[in-house]
């Protein structure tokens, strides 16, 4: 397997944001009752990942990290401390375009969300697969792979759960157990089920 | 000293090449257009694009019903909506409208937000309403601590007919007021010198609309009877919880006082059947009841008509000679008072307990509770507490009728 294809595979299920890393779990939690808001988060985040690692890439190794400047007799500035008000400020870009195009175009979806739309600006999946991508020293080409696996982990993760949530209404629960308190036992489960992948990793 | 320049200039240019690229693309991707909404095929309103329905429809003079003022939780703005712009059903709207209602198009006009254009259907009778009207206040009294009486004659030109039930809406204007100023009759003194309420003041700035029940009777033609009960805050959260912005004003007017008014409105109407009626009432609950059987005893006929009534003491009991009265002058007719805490001094030798328990035990000893008709009307704890009462007497929900904005 090629390496962008393993690191696509690694950011979308080794490790996978809710279930490995528990990042991200407000929306995930809140946004998974019903499939059809669930595909939509899972659509939104791959998009706002997919742009923003990427772009953040862009903008912190042409302007941010150590040595951006030396084209211009700067070698020793570096500018790496404004990386976390640059990030937020691309990704409240990105998330407020989403939201204009999601009103626009699916407005069903935009219902949906309601306030778990702009809340995604403070999203901590979407700001890690930024400080990731700068931890971990990825090129361009990597940052795109990376943020769209991650996003796509996402999905599938909030859409699974809420197969399973939609399932459980038929299902007959304690009362204490009734909505979000079964929602933290099922991803507490899927996240044991999502530990395997860490282990298939590790044997390679 | 480079380092700070180049730093913010980086951050400056960063932040401002993304709002520009945003405001490019919003412009796009949000046209600003302007809008046609059809009301009932006969009335053409225009609307800008984010606008909310309940406010163009109030700007065209459609004057439909929004106790809550827009908040989504009163359910009177209830429009049916067809056509693209209206977009699907909000959260705020699945806790009040039906699947069924879902399924017809039915919207609350308050969460609308218009995306496009979109044709309207309001009933008839709102659309000949109009916007709202003056009257006059001819008398005020208090019928209990809390309880005010309003009388208010319409103009000539109104018509004061109106279904039993229904309710109308009053707008107070800006105003500030001193509860130190209301005028108290003595026999309810002591309870506003131990409540404290006489330290309140209350005030608004703006307009502010409420619906209030009419409880009018045939006899007050040309007027509108209405029984307004202060909204005082809490024992305790006075600091924090303003008392009722309309309400307050209304304990303020006195006779030749003007009062805007529109309607009349409402949902909550007697059923056209020869079944039995009980009637469960607490609080203010009793002005709709009182218009109810008032109408139902001045048609002919042989419906039993049974009136439950709860209140906390004696002084909080209104319009019991009126009801005895009637009582002692129709056979079908019961009135049935109870008190959850008489006082004292009250010599009350009538039931005491909670409404709920009064309606069970006479309840259970009719041959047939599940064949009559249930109406109620009261706060909401007192409409729960009857709700699962006759769910105990096996009475299905499609008998029982109820409204429970009036606390």
């Amino acid at each position: 397997m090629t390496g962008l294809g393993s690191l696509f595979l690694t950011a979308a299920f080794v490790d996978n944001m809710p279930l490995t890393l528990f990042l991200g779990l407000c929306t995930f939690l809140a946004l998974s009752k019903r499939p059809e808001a669930a595909v939509g988060l899972g659509v939104a985040m791959t998009g706002v990942l997919g742009v923003t690692v990427p772009l953040n890439h862009l903008i912190y190794q042409g302007l941010l990290a150590p040595g951006a400047w030396a084209w211009a007799g700067m070698p020793d500035l570096d500018l790496s401390y404004l990386s976390l008000i640059a990030f937020i400020g691309v990704i409240a870009a990105a998330v407020q375009l989403l939201e204009m195009i999601l009103d626009r175009f699916f407005p069903a979806i935009h219902a949906a969300f309601g306030v778990f739309l702009p809340l995604l600006t403070v999203q901590c999946a979407i700001l890690a697969g930024s400080l990731f991508m700068v931890e971990r020293d990825y090129t361009l080409a990597q940052s795109l792979v990376f943020g769209l696996g991650s996003g796509t982990g996402f999905a599938v993760a909030v859409a699974m759960l809420a197969a399973i949530r939609t399932r459980l209404a038929y299902a007959d629960l304690p009362a204490g157990l009734r909505g979000l308190g079964i929602a933290f036992v099922l991803t507490g489960l899927m996240s044991l089920g999502f530990a395997s992948f860490a282990q298939m990793a590790a044997a390679q | 000293m480079t380092e700070a320049l180049i730093g913010s200039l980086v951050i400056v240019v960063l932040v401002v090449g993304l709002t520009v690229g945003l405001l490019l693309l919003r412009s796009r991707l949000v046209p600003d257009t302007a809008l046609d909404v059809a009301v009932n095929d006969a009335l053409h309103l225009a609307a800008r694009r984010g606008d909310k329905l309940l406010g163009v429809l109030h700007g065209g003079g459609v004057m439909i019903p929004a106790a809550c003022g827009g908040s989504g939780t009163c359910g009177l703005c209830r429009v049916t909506v067809t056509g693209e712009g209206a977009g699907g059903p909000q959260a705020t709207e699945r806790g009040v409208l039906s699947a069924r209602e879902r399924r017809d198009h039915v919207r609350l006009a308050c969460q609308t937000t218009l995306r496009g254009d979109c044709a309207v259907s309001v009933p008839d009778d709102i659309l000949s309403a109009g916007g709202g009207f003056t009257g006059t206040v001819v008398s005020a009294r208090m019928l209990a601590p809390l309880i005010r009486e309003i009388v208010v004659r319409l103009p000539e030109d109104r018509s004061s007919e109106f279904l039993a039930g229904d309710f109308m809406q009053i707008t107070a204007p800006p105003y500030r007021l001193d509860f130190g100023s209301i005028d108290v009759p003595p026999e309810f003194r002591e309870a506003w010198e131990i409540s404290g309420w006489r330290g309140l003041r209350a005030g608004s700035e703006t307009e502010v609309t409420r619906a209030y029940s009419l409880a009018s009777r045939p006899e007050d033609e040309g007027h509108a009877v209405f029984n307004i009960r202060l909204a005082v805050p809490p024992p305790g959260r006075e600091d924090e919880v303003p008392p009722g912005v309309v309400s307050s004003w209304l304990f303020g007017v006195a006779p030749g006082d003007a009062v805007t008014l529109s309607g009349p409105f409402g949902e909550f109407h007697v059923q056209p059947t020869a079944r039995e009626m009980v009637y469960v009432g607490g609080g203010v609950g009793m002005a709709p009841l009182r218009a109810m059987i008032h109408q139902e005893l001045g048609k002919p006929g042989d419906r039993r008509i049974r009136y439950f009534y709860g209140a906390r003491s004696a002084a909080d009991l209104f319009y019991s000679d009126e009801f005895e009265a009637l009582a002692a002058a129709h056979a079908r007719f019961t009135w049935s008072p109870t008190l959850s805490e008489p006082a004292p001094g009250d010599r009350w030798t009538g039931k005491t307990g909670f409404i709920h328990q009064t309606l069970f035990d006479e309840m259970r000893a009719h041959p047939a509770p599940e064949e009559c008709e249930y109406y109620l009307c009261g706060p909401p704890v007192m409409i729960s507490a009857v709700l699962s009462t006759l769910a105990r007497l096996g009475v299905e929900r499609d008998l029982i009728f109820y409204d429970d904005f009036g606390a």
